[in-house]
């Protein structure tokens, strides 16, 4: 959020004259924005690259002496990660050239960098404040990440980076087929419950959506709330419909939405999982109040035993870290099938890597960037970043080195070994920021009653088919 | 003797000039240049593409910009009720603080423990805006404080208030009025101090009921008051950026029912990357306010009242 408008306007609106008062107000859009643009005049220099010399222990041949900046977003994760790994690049390069810094507003700090063409090497643009990457893209401020898939890791010489990142992890930072940032952190979309009270009262956790809408009447009838949701960020119900949609027609529901085909919402499984939560509403299932709370009032209601069942990403546990009543144990499973014919099996989840890291394309120390991305992705950073967050970075087997993990990581690393090659995730919404505002508003209608099924999907697509013809907005494409 | 004048008045003002023209004037001039480019805010070239970014905002190339619109059409339905109703409340408040009590001794006076009053409701003018927001989210919550309250008065389903199209831009309202009125409170209080008490006195003598001396005397001379009060409230109606952000579920939801302009202009730059086509959005505001605060002037400049 900008600091800069909120304490501008009410600084001008009290303090200048009428006449001008009413021109210098209303220039706050205008010159607010004016005044992030007044750096805009640097050279397009590119960067220059040159110096290291390839070698076994230097694969991408960095200048072991320049310096490397890296901004880490200080959110849920924390920064004391970015302390460690900027560490172990220090002790690669054999002094200290790496230097950290963290803010939680990365697009704040960081846009007047850009503008000015002298970016950071290592930016994990993350948070409510990040910098829209679409638009970095188009603009080719990312450095092309696929010298970084072709090097051999750090712990074994003989396998590639690339075979050890999860699947989709590649695609899903790709745009246009060029891989522009790497997720770093493993997470999963599910329904999260408390195994303690599942184990209590003899519940078990449903398969299919029949088993779930007979689960949900049983637990009404003992007089919980079977489910409750965030009905202010609702991109949340809006992922875990599009889940149980992939799950029940397949990767075409993927591919059909993120290409912005015709269909891409107006089909059966969309429609199918849109009437599975229409049913939610319909029935009574969802705690009342929920269209009202944002994430860490419905997480906190759902702790406080107000609900049984929320659909949540697998930070869940990080998140509400010294909320969680003593004996919780809170457990995920994958959605649940929406018919016993579904394309893809019971285990298939929505995820893959989150976090995003990336690399300025005008950056001085390009290459030197590249290797940080290596050496995080080495087993020592790894294992230190599970140590320090209790999440799982997004690399294969990062869940079998785990010692003693909480019931939440483990069922996390539990579902992800089950799904194998069943990770899927979207790119829409962050290729097109006004499909996000769209499925967060018609996610909205249908969870209160407001729209139906047929209406939502009916919205949906419209939404679509007015970015896809939308010439302002660049396209990008997956297969 | 008048020879010194001029190198004085050069050497007074020629720092505070430099600073207006560099901060105030020159970003306003970029921002109506860069409202003609392409730039997303990201790269330090851009290209200039003339009128395209207003012929996306009005909708002759593609569809015109829904949220964009929507953010006018509450602009002016805050417009025309944020201003009214704070200002009708102030001026209550004020008149009973300062001119309704007992007239002990000859001297009009307010209500009894007036002094205290004032300072009760001065204080949502000295709580950060952010304070505010989230303060007023929690209490609008569907399970939040007020409904709780609405639950032990016996209704059974109250509104859930933000979360509802229909009740969402109204608790916007609620809650502009409620951090402005204080400030208006206590500006009115100031203005009617320099009424003269005699014209006060002589009405109360001539037997004028409180409403009568209030609409004959005290509200035309509050005249120049009252527009200076709508103008800084008509421009913060055309703003109302930080609150909805704030506290507004989406932010500008449910159904774009609470989206502001500045929010979109806010939206194009921060998420979409679109800094060219936001700045185009910001004139368009600027031009607005502008027309709308001139027209405020002529329209009450004659209707000023001599002494």
């Amino acid at each position: 959020m900008s600091e800069r408008v909120r304490n501008l306007l009410p600084g001008v609106t009290r303090r200048t004259v009428i006449k001008s008062a009413a021109a210098g107000a209303a220039l706050v859009g205008t010159g607010a924005l004016g005044a992030c643009a007044a750096g805009g005049t640097a050279s397009g220099e590119s960067s220059s690259n040159g110096g290291g010399e390839k070698t076994a222990d230097n694969p991408l041949g960095v200048d072991k002496s320049a310096a490397l900046e890296v901004v880490i977003f200080n959110g849920g994760y924390g920064d004391q990660y970015g302390t460690e790994h900027v560490g172990l690049y220090n002790a690669w390069a054999g002094g200290q050239v790496a230097t950290m810094t963290s803010t939680v507003k990365i697009a704040s700090t960081l846009q007047p960098r850009f503008a000015g063409g002298n970016p950071p090497e290592v930016i994990d643009n993350s948070g409510a404040d990040a910098m829209p990457t679409a638009t970095l893209v188009a603009q080719n401020q990312l450095a092309d990440l696929t010298p970084l898939l072709d090097a051999p890791t750090i712990d074994d010489a003989n396998v590639k980076v690339r075979d050890i990142l999860l699947p989709g992890a590649v695609e899903s930072g790709s745009y246009d087929g060029v891989f522009r940032q790497l997720g770093y952190v493993f997470s999963m979309w599910g329904f999260w419950y408390s195994g303690t009270l599942f184990k209590d009262k003899g519940w078990q956790p449903a398969k299919t959506w029949d088993e779930f809408l007979a689960l949900c009447d049983k637990i009404k009838s003992s007089g919980l709330a079977p489910f409750i949701h965030t009905g202010v960020h609702t991109q949340y119900m809006s992922t875990i419909a599009e889940t149980m949609a992939t799950k029940h027609g397949g990767r075409d529901i993927v591919l059909g939405i993120d290409n912005l085909k015709p269909d891409g919402w107006a089909n059966d499984s969309m429609l199918a999982a849109a009437k599975a939560i229409q049913q939610l509403q319909d029935e009574g299932y969802i705690l009342d109040g929920a269209e009202g709370m944002d994430h860490t009032t419905s997480q906190t209601q759902w702790l406080l035993g107000k609900a049984a069942i929320i659909p949540c990403g697998s930070w869940l546990e990080n998140e509400m870290k010294g909320k969680v009543p003593d004996g919780f144990d809170m457990v995920v499973q994958p959605t649940p099938s929406l018919t016993t014919g579904d394309a893809m099996p019971y285990p298939a989840i929505n995820g893959g890597s989150g976090e995003p890291f990336i690399v300025g394309e005008q950056s001085k120390n390009k290459l030197g960037g590249l290797e940080y991305l290596r050496i995080m992705l080495g087993k020592d950073a790894t294992s230190k970043f599970a140590e320090l967050t209790g999440s799982l970075a997004a690399v294969k087997d990062a869940g079998k080195t785990l010692s003693s993990p909480s019931t939440a990581l483990k069922s996390v690393a539990d579902a992800s070994a089950a799904a194998g090659e069943n990770i899927f995730s979207l790119n829409y919404a962050t290729w097109y920021s006004t499909l996000n505002d769209a499925r967060k508003r018609e996610m909205a209608n249908l969870t209160t009653g407001r729209s139906t099924a047929e209406e939502y999907c009916a919205a949906m697509q419209k939404a679509s088919d007015e970015v896809a013809a939308d010439p302002k907005i660049k396209k990008y494409s997956r297969s | 003797m008048n020879r010194g004048k001029y190198p004085f008045l050069v050497a007074t003002m020629i720092v505070p000039m430099v600073i207006f023209v560099v901060f105030v004037i020159s970003p306003y001039i970029q921002a109506f240049y860069l409202a003609l480019t392409d730039w997303t805010g990201y790269t330090t070239t851009y290209n200039f593409v003339g009128l395209q970014n207003f012929e996306y905002l009005f909708g002759i190339i593609g569809s015109p910009d829904r949220f964009f619109w929507a953010g006018l059409r509450n602009n002016l339905i805050l417009l025309v009720v944020v201003p009214a109703a704070t200002i009708a409340i102030a001026l209550f408040f004020a008149t009973m603080l300062n001119l309704s009590g007992s007239t002990k001794g000859g001297q009009i006076r307010g209500v009894p423990g007036a002094t205290f009053y004032r300072i009760l409701f001065f204080v949502p003018q000295v709580i950060s805006v952010a304070a505010l927001g989230i303060m007023f989210q929690q209490i609008f919550q569907p399970q939040g404080l007020l409904n709780a309250l609405l639950r032990l008065l016996g209704y059974e389903r109250p509104p859930s208030w933000l979360a509802d199209p229909n009740t969402a831009l109204a608790t916007v309202v609620v809650v502009m009025v409620w951090m402005n009125v204080g400030f208006y409170m206590v500006y009115f209080s100031a203005a009617m101090s320099s009424i003269p008490r005699e014209l006060l006195e002589a009405a109360a003598i001539d037997k004028a009921s409180r409403w009568q001396s209030f609409r004959m005397v005290t509200f035309p001379l509050l005249r120049n008051s009252l527009t200076v009060a709508f103008i800084y409230l008509g421009i913060a109606a055309l703003d109302a950026f930080a609150i909805v952000q704030l506290m507004t579920i989406g932010p500008g939801g449910p159904n774009e029912t609470t989206t502001v302009m500045a929010l979109s202009i806010y939206k194009n730059f921060k998420e979409q990357g679109q800094f060219g086509y936001a700045t185009a959005q910001g004139v368009v505001l600027f031009l607005i306010t502008v027309v709308l605060a001139a027209l405020t002037l002529r329209a009450t400049r004659r209707e000023q009242v001599e002494m």
